[in-house]
């Protein structure tokens, strides 16, 4: 039995279960490709939110490992933040977990304010060096976590995950219509991102064949707005 | 007639199989029990992973069983004691078929509502008397998403439902086949 895998796979059910409710699931092309065993890919879109994407890789029985990305971004016409939350974890503790809602219009939209505020009470966030493609698009409240085991940690994220997630979705639709075009600062998102080695590399260490992986991630995990 | 009446012969079929009165007894061996779920989980893996493509899975919260599964199995299972699970041939010709049939919906669904509303429903007797924690029979909402299954399903899943009972029937009788092989 693991704590942590039980208490991500509550967080992917959550998640699920939110967009859900929120929106409608949608079938992207060339998404098939990676929805195969121990790997699901979904995507809701709704009035209030461009995209949401659950990606879960399920290698606990092949590899002992368990990882979830999770990004919902905003309309076009909304400069609201990018919602991010990644999560990598063995069985018993999380190598890495981090969780940024991430500027694409407004850096000082008050969902980021309202971000700040919230994570800023969480004892266990240490302050981190980011790589530079990182310090370009995350903010300086990201919440990065290592080696988390301890069970109050655990539950603390969990509860993060719930507390973060209403409120972008309760909060995201609101500045809907504000601004003419945010895309470029949404590409600029997904540009950078695309610079993370490790994601790449953790995936492959998930068993995942690694041409799948790099179109995965050009063309699906961060795909740009053309 | 419904579709629970159109197939309710294959489903007495396979629920009256010997396997599932020992999955009732409240007895049954862990490590057996866990190898019940570890051929389980692959069967509920492919059918929800191709039916996500078609949006079956959409509107239907907490539906996803097989990474619960999963879950249930390592708290029964120690690899480094127990070895390897056996996995049955028919768990493979599932596989195998369900691939067969995921470019039509209409089958998947009929294979969803045999697996997942069995589970809402005869799966909530099970939990209670197998070892284990078993997240495999908890749902968020029992009740709505079994509104939710029946919005998705008609009469003309029949055929195909009865398929999956019948697959069904022959995975408890080759489980059964593991339990007469041990009492030997």
């Amino acid at each position: 039995m693991s704590k942590v895998w039980d208490t991500l796979i509550n967080i992917q059910s959550l998640l699920e279960t939110e967009f859900g409710r929120t929106g409608t699931e949608i079938f992207e092309p060339g998404m098939d490709r990676f929805n195969q065993p121990g790997w699901i890919n979904r995507v809701w879109t709704s009035d209030a939110y461009r995209r949401a994407h659950v990606d879960v890789v399920d290698a606990r029985d092949t590899k002992g490992l368990w990882m979830m990305h999770c990004c919902i971004f905003p309309h076009v016409h909304n400069p609201a933040p990018i919602y991010g939350f990644d999560v990598v974890a063995g069985k018993n503790k999380m190598t890495g977990c981090f969780h940024d809602f991430s500027p694409a219009g407004d850096h000082f939209h008050p969902m980021i304010e309202w971000f700040g505020q919230e994570v800023a009470k969480l004892e266990w966030r240490k302050p981190r060096a980011l790589p530079d493609w990182a310090q370009r698009i995350f903010t300086e409240h990201m919440v990065a976590a290592g080696n988390v085991q301890d069970e109050t940690e655990l539950d603390q994220i969990t509860q993060m995950a719930r507390t973060t997630l209403a409120h972008y979705l309760a909060t995201v639709g609101e500045t809907n219509n504000t601004v003419t075009d945010t895309t470029a600062f949404q590409n600029y998102y997904c540009d950078n991102q695309k610079q993370n080695p490790h994601t790449p590399r953790v995936m492959a260490s998930l068993g995942l064949d690694e041409e799948d992986v790099r179109v995965f991630i050009q063309e699906c995990l961060f795909p740009e707005i053309v | 007639m419904s579709l629970k009446e159109l197939t309710h012969a294959a489903h007495k079929d396979a629920e009256t199989q010997p396997f599932v009165k020992i999955l009732f007894s409240g007895k049954i061996n862990p490590k057996l029990y866990a190898t019940y779920l570890k051929n389980q989980h692959p069967m509920y893996e492919i059918l929800e992973v191709c039916a996500m493509p078609h949006q079956l899975l959409h509107g239907l919260i907490d539906i996803r069983r097989a990474p619960k599964i999963l879950s249930d199995f390592q708290e029964l299972w120690n690899d480094e004691t127990d070895g390897d699970p056996q996995i049955l041939p028919i768990t493979e010709e599932y596989i195998k078929y369900i691939l067969s049939i995921k470019d039509d919906p209409k089958k998947l669904m009929a294979h969803i509502y045999v697996r997942h509303m069995g589970d809402l429903a005869g799966g909530q007797m099970i939990a209670k008397r197998v070892p284990g924690s078993g997240k495999y029979y908890q749902f968020e909402n029992p009740e709505i998403l079994k509104m939710s299954i029946r919005e998705k399903i008609n009469d003309e899943m029949a055929d195909e439902a009865i398929v999956c009972f019948d697959f069904a029937k022959r995975f408890f009788q080759e489980m059964m086949e593991l339990v007469e092989f041990k009492d030997e």
